[in-house]
């Protein structure tokens, strides 16, 4: 018996994998981000980006299988906060990817920064994010507020008119975005724009329009931002007061009018210019290849968001594979987070050493119809490499 | 044998924050602080007949003075708890009086629209109230300045105390409450306030004291929310707060002294842990709530009372019978 | 002196469209006083049918009448077999049950018609603008006013002037009498029920070109339609549409004047009613 029972032991230790041996950990990837609600769209194309990439990556990076860990936060401050806790002190994850909405990164700020869990945000926009709560632990792969608006400005100063007027919502975001439009249109030689501001939450423009209509006469540009539904409102509603019949030109973020809206807004979209870092119709042989492949996975395009994801999931990738699996060295993964090259279907991107915002091409660029009598976006101008300044990150 | 069953049970809750991990102390406390929560709101509903639609307003003015007194004034946890008292206790007063006119949809209407203003105004004043992003960095309170740090609130366990010791001390307030005239004269204005009126009782300054008292409770409630987290932020006024702690005191049962709290036990874990189980879990969260008012429509806990009462009822009667067909 | 004529207009204009999302909630809460927090529930149920009809139908008027006809019929289905076993227990389970489905349609719109916010595309006959004088009217808002007005005449005509309308207020004056006079109470009460969310749906397919659909979209509107019943006085369909013009008036008034706050006008024209006017505009007042 005694004999048969160290056969079977002898034999098992051959066989079953051994907590010694030579095998890596697993890559532990927890997910923060909403599969319910309002902001659910933006959860789930985040995954669908993010997977994109882990599957042409094999699921693993530098040996390393891929582990995501994933549970609705809701976009909620407290439930994110949960989680966080959860994924640090429980689950000892690796990277923490989200979240969506900018309010929430400042709920988690503090957990993240002082636990040391690098986090990578996919989305929020706000300035603070990579400036004044800067964290040598916290990465952004998508935009910041004045990064994208910033061209916009000195674009429309240069190529539509000395006069424009701004809408946008008033909060931290709003401000901040209209803000950056500001500067760059006056630093080309723009009026200072006259300003609306409508209430959070609005749902009927009429009276913004009419003030709008009131206070210009020879409008040039029109430059607004409301978040989530209020944008695509905003546009139908101003195209059925007949405001656009002049020569006044619709401008804002590209995310105002693109894929993710258009079947919000229908024809209304048409002429829309928006300024933003990725658009489906980016012509070169990379986005092409990537649009094929996502188009076959998800029968469907993708659009700035499942970029955002998608190039989350190269960065952790590939810097794990410049840190060959071993994380253990926070300032060396941070230094390989900041200099790694990945190659994203928005253009040149890198991760700013400093701030930890990323440094992209904006792109400006017109909604149109296409001949088959789909939409797509033209692309006007290219901004290239533009890098937020970091306004107050003591880095 | 109930005697036996209540220790065992007060056992199990004291030990309870030793044998949980990081995030579920946290959770157990967030438990008993939203207890607390419903438990206030049924000084209004279960015992004065007010469905106060704007309950959160309290709560949201727990812990916004939470973040600005300990933030920027002292982190003494018996500063922060007599202050919540006192300033809860104010603006329920304030606000008492001038919403306590109206009976029935008028008082559900003004307390829906006051605490919304409420959110309007934290949204439109950015810099001082931090708008729709709120106030991050609150600090842990402390029971005194270089307490030992077996009494640092930073650790779950010493938290969990903390909360617990203040719901066991609202609970026994709540059943002093129920034993006094005090209590009585509630229930007489919750079942006919113009009877009340007739026998020579100042109904309004009744109800204006219990408004008082289940402000401050909630205002307690909200500043340890607000430490527990580290954040405060506008939804707290939002009407689904409002909204949300209603339903747990109907879930639980507004006539039962702890219908309150078992309610909001059910709810937040159900909201805690179905969205880890299924991403569809608002449609089971819904379904659960309809299958309460079909078959438990006064609350869980009577449910159960019934359930008992019928199943000893049951045993006395068989027993009854045994020992008539003995002798 | 134009833009506060178009300002006038825009407040007209958006005080009937929210009486005509507010008219479903008056019917049943204002004269049922059933507490239906699902009216929100119901508004977004008309929506999504009437987008699924016009994909369907190729018609946006034709969307305009299946949809309300369908969320009536979910509403009398809900009435049967959910609402009815309320009456009479009071105000608790009513809100815990509306509230349960809210959650449910949120959830199941989600499921069934994606998360993607969506819209109906304006036929051309009601997709351009309007020239009154010197102002530019958008034709879709104009129309929304000519069903608006429709929609009162005909509920007026229907509470005030039939046989049907009499048996509805008397029953719900004193349902004891009425059904000892024959009347088939509950019937009733389920067909009362199912206009009122018929009504809910028209406002939701009417709002659909205008704010998008999208789940959650109820929520928005709940608030607001409980205010203009309140103001309005309860059971008072008139009132609701006065109060509905004067909260858009305020509003408007608002956007012009303090922008920032004008999401909060709507509760200070509701905090001073019931301070000084708690009745409502056109509603009894009783002794307190």
């Amino acid at each position: 018996m005694k004999q048969t029972l160290l056969a079977i032991n002898i034999a098992a230790a051959f066989f079953l994998p051994n907590a010694a041996s030579a095998q890596a950990k697993d890559l532990k990837i927890a997910m923060l981000l909403p599969t319910s609600a309002v902001f659910a769209l933006y959860g789930e194309a985040i995954m669908e980006g993010f997977n994109l990439a882990l599957e042409e990556a094999g699921g693993q990076a530098a040996g390393r299988k891929v582990v995501l860990l994933s549970e609705d936060n809701k976009e909620d401050p407290k439930t994110s906060l949960s989680l966080v806790r959860k994924y640090v002190k429980d689950d000892n994850v690796d990277f923490v990817v989200g979240p969506i909405a900018s309010h929430v990164v400042a709920a988690i700020r503090d957990d993240i920064h002082r636990s040391k869990t690098f986090l990578i945000v996919p989305n929020a926009g706000n300035n603070e994010v990579t400036g004044k709560t800067c964290s040598p632990y916290i990465i952004r792969t998508s935009f910041s507020n004045w990064q994208i608006n910033y061209p916009m400005g000195l674009y429309a100063a240069e190529t539509l008119g000395k006069s424009a007027l701004t809408v946008g919502s008033n909060y931290d975001a709003g401000r901040e975005m209209a803000g950056a439009f500001a500067q760059g249109f006056q630093e080309k030689g723009g009026k200072p724009p006259v300003e609306e501001w409508p209430a959070l939450g609005t749902s009927d423009f009429a009276p913004t329009i009419t003030n709008v209509r009131s206070k210009t006469t020879n409008l040039e540009t029109l430059w607004f931002f409301i978040p989530g539904t209020g944008g695509p409102r905003f546009v139908n509603q101003v195209q059925q007061s007949g405001l656009r019949s002049g020569k006044t030109k619709v401008t804002g973020p590209v995310f105002m009018a693109d894929e993710m809206f258009w079947g919000a807004m229908g024809d209304s979209a048409l002429g829309v210019l928006g300024s933003g870092h990725y658009v489906a119709s980016i012509d070169t042989a990379r986005n092409n290849a990537f649009q094929l492949a996502f188009r076959k996975k998800y029968n469907k395009v993708a659009h700035v968001i499942h970029v955002q994801g998608y190039d989350t999931a190269k960065l952790i990738l590939a810097s794990v594979e410049a840190m060959k699996g071993n994380l253990t060295d926070k300032v060396a993964v941070r230094e390989a987070l900041t200099s790694v090259q990945i190659d994203s279907p928005r253009g040149r991107v890198s991760i700013d050493a400093r701030t930890g915002n990323v440094v992209q091409n904006v792109y400006i660029t017109e909604v149109v119809k296409k001949a088959d009598g789909s939409m797509a976006h033209k692309v006007l101008k290219t901004y290239e490499q533009v890098r937020d300044p970091g306004q107050g990150c003591a880095l | 044998m109930n005697r036996y069953l209540f220790y065992i049970f007060a056992l199990l809750v004291l030990a309870l924050p030793h044998v949980t991990r990081g995030t579920q102390t946290e959770f157990a406390i967030e438990l008993i602080l939203t207890g607390i929560f419903a438990l206030s709101l049924n000084i209004l509903i279960g015992r004065l007949g007010l469905i106060s639609f704007g309950h959160g307003m309290f709560l949201g003015v727990g812990a916004y003075l939470a973040a600005f007194q300990l933030r920027n004034m002292t982190d003494n946890l018996f500063l922060l708890l007599i202050a919540a008292v006192l300033v809860g206790a104010l603006i329920a007063l304030l606000v008492g009086a001038l919403v306590l006119r109206l009976g029935g949809v008028g008082f559900v209407m003004i307390t829906i629209a006051m605490c919304q203003l409420v959110y309007v105004l934290i949204l439109s004043t950015q810099t001082l109230s931090g708008g729709i992003n709120g106030l991050t960095s609150i600090p842990r309170p402390t029971f005194w300045k270089d307490a030992p740090s077996l009494l640092s609130l930073e650790t779950g366990v010493t938290f969990f105390y903390v909360a617990l010791a203040c719901l066991v001390i609202f609970i026994w307030l709540l059943k002093r409450l129920d034993a006094s005239e005090m209590g009585a004269v509630f229930e007489g204005i919750r079942q006919n306030p113009t009877r009340m009126l007739a026998l020579g009782y100042p109904v309004r300054a009744f109800q204006l004291a219990g408004f008082v008292m289940a402000g401050s409770a909630a205002a307690v409630a909200g500043a340890l929310h607000a430490s527990l987290f580290g954040f405060v932020d506008p939804t707290v006024f939002f009407w689904t707060t409002s909204g949300e702690v209603i339903l747990m005191v109907i879930l639980g049962g507004a006539t039962a002294l702890y219908g309150p709290l078992v309610g909001a036990a059910i709810f937040l874990s159900l909201f805690h842990y179905l969205s880890g189980l299924t991403d569809h879990w608002r449609l089971v969260l819904g379904l659960v709530f309809v299958g309460v008012v079909l078959y438990a429509p006064r609350g869980l806990v009577p449910l159960l009372a019934d359930a008992r009462t019928r199943w000893l009822e049951r045993r006395a009667s068989v027993s009854k019978i045994q020992s008539g067909v003995k002798s | 002196m134009n833009i506060i004529a178009e300002q006038i207009l825009n407040a007209l204009q958006m005080g009937v469209l929210l009486f005509l999302i507010s008219s479903g909630l008056s019917l049943i809460f204002g004269l049922m006083h059933v507490v239906n927090l699902a009216h929100g529930a119901l508004y977004m149920a008309g929506a999504y049918f009437a987008l699924t009809a016009a994909r369907l139908t190729d018609s946006f008027f034709l969307a305009l009448v299946l949809a309300p006809l369908v969320t009536a019929v979910l509403g009398a289905i809900l009435e049967r077999l959910l609402l009815r076993r309320t009456y009479g227990q009071g105000m608790h389970p009513q809100v815990l049950l509306t509230f349960g489905l809210v959650f449910c349609f949120d959830e199941l719109v989600r499921i069934l018609w994606s998360s993607q916010i969506q819209i109906i595309e304006l036929p051309p006959s009601l997709a351009g603008t309007l020239s009154i004088g010197d102002i530019q009217v958008p034709t879709y808002r104009a129309f929304v006013v000519v069903v608006g007005v429709f929609v009162v005449g005909a509920l007026l005509l229907l509470f005030n002037r039939t046989h049907l309308g009499a048996q509805v207020r008397g029953s719900v004056d004193d349902r004891e009498m009425a059904a000892a006079l024959g009347i088939d109470v509950k019937l009733l009460f389920t067909f009362m029920f199912s206009l009122g969310a018929a009504l809910a749906g028209l406002g939701g397919a009417l709002a659909v070109p205008l704010f998008t659909a999208y789940p959650g979209m109820g929520s928005e509107i709940l608030i607001s339609a409980l205010v203009v019943v309140v103001v309005g006085g309860m059971g008072s369909l008139v009132g609701s549409l006065l109060a509905s013009l004067l909260v858009s008036f305020a509003i408007v008034f608002g956007q012009v004047v303090l922008a920032e706050f004008a999401t909060a006008m709507i509760y200070v024209v509701l905090i001073l009613f019931m301070l000084f006017r708690p009745q409502g505009l056109m509603g009894v007042a009783r002794p307190t």
